[in-house]
């Protein structure tokens, strides 16, 4: 099939408005990513990141790294960021005690408890999750356990 | 159908009134370059039918090359067209012309994408229908002129 010059030169023009419509979307993912590094630096101050670990004592742990939560976030809300979350809150101990955790309930044997991470091992948390107030970049730990109250 | 004149000031009254009656809303200060970039793809219609020649009967039964032809000229004119609305609303709000046209590139896809598609599929099918319509003499008379 011969191609006359009048073809070849609309294709051109086709091709053309391909590569110029290329190189917008391109620069509107630019553009974007501009954006969000922006508004990541305006909120730097205002928010950290934690890695939270969900260890369900059957051998499956989840990790969920990096999460970012706002400065001053305490254990149970950021828990809430990545899992579903049951809980109680008893005025007698001012504090909130988790019942289930993505719809794993305490039953009586088996418990939800946190750990964080310190220098070189898991320490027990003593208090309820909604009054520990989280350190940027700390590493927490639900694990459900065997655990006679 | 009618040559590249006529062609150019039916696309600039057609988005003359458009400019009114647009479920949008009225275009305001954008009017005028959607008259003109309607205005030259009209113009750029009656060039090409010119271009074309003398083989009407070409339009009855087109080779593909020109269904492709006619698809990737409705894409560039597509994008010529929003490339100069984009313009005509930056230009009185003060935003770069550069952002204009990355912000509003999905609905220029979107926009080319269908237009390249319907020219593509449909183009030849409609003129037949006007030439039918307006009777076969006014094609070959405007194609000999």
């Amino acid at each position: 099939m011969e191609i006359s010059k009048r073809s070849l030169t609309i294709f051109g023009l086709g091709w053309l408005t391909s590569l110029i419509l290329l190189g917008c979307i391109a620069g509107y993912y630019y553009m974007e990513c501009q954006n969000l590094v922006a508004k990541l630096r305006e909120y730097e101050g205002c928010v950290m990141r934690v890695n939270i670990c969900l260890n369900y004592g059957n051998g499956t742990a989840k990790w969920h790294n990096n999460t970012v939560v706002l400065v001053g976030c305490d254990l149970l809300s950021a828990t809430k960021r990545v899992a579903t979350v049951n809980y109680t809150y008893w005025p007698s101990q001012k504090a909130s005690f988790v019942d289930a955790i993505n719809n794993v309930w305490n039953n009586g044997t088996y418990y939800w408890m946190w750990y964080r991470w310190t220098n070189d091992s898991w320490e027990y948390g003593h208090v309820g999750a909604d009054t520990y107030i989280l350190s940027p970049n700390e590493t927490v730990m639900w694990r459900y356990e065997k655990h006679y109250p | 159908m009618f040559g590249a004149v006529l062609g150019a000031v039916l696309g600039a009254l057609t988005m003359f009134i458009n400019g009114f009656l647009s479920p949008w809303g009225v275009a305001g200060v954008v009017m005028p370059f959607q008259m003109a970039g309607m205005a030259l793809i009209g113009f750029t219609g009656g060039v090409y039918r010119r271009v074309l020649g003398k083989n009407y009967v070409e339009v009855k039964d087109p080779p593909k090359i020109l269904n492709i032809e006619v698809s990737f000229l409705a894409a560039f004119l597509t994008l010529f067209y929003d490339v100069t609305t984009n313009i005509g609303w930056a230009l009185p709000y003060g935003v770069p012309i550069i952002v204009a046209l990355v912000q509003g590139v999905w609905f220029t896809v979107v926009h080319v994408a269908s237009n390249t598609v319907f020219f593509g599929s449909a183009f030849f099918i409609l003129v037949r229908v006007i030439s039918s319509l307006l009777g076969e003499n006014q094609w070959r008379f405007q194609k000999e002129a």
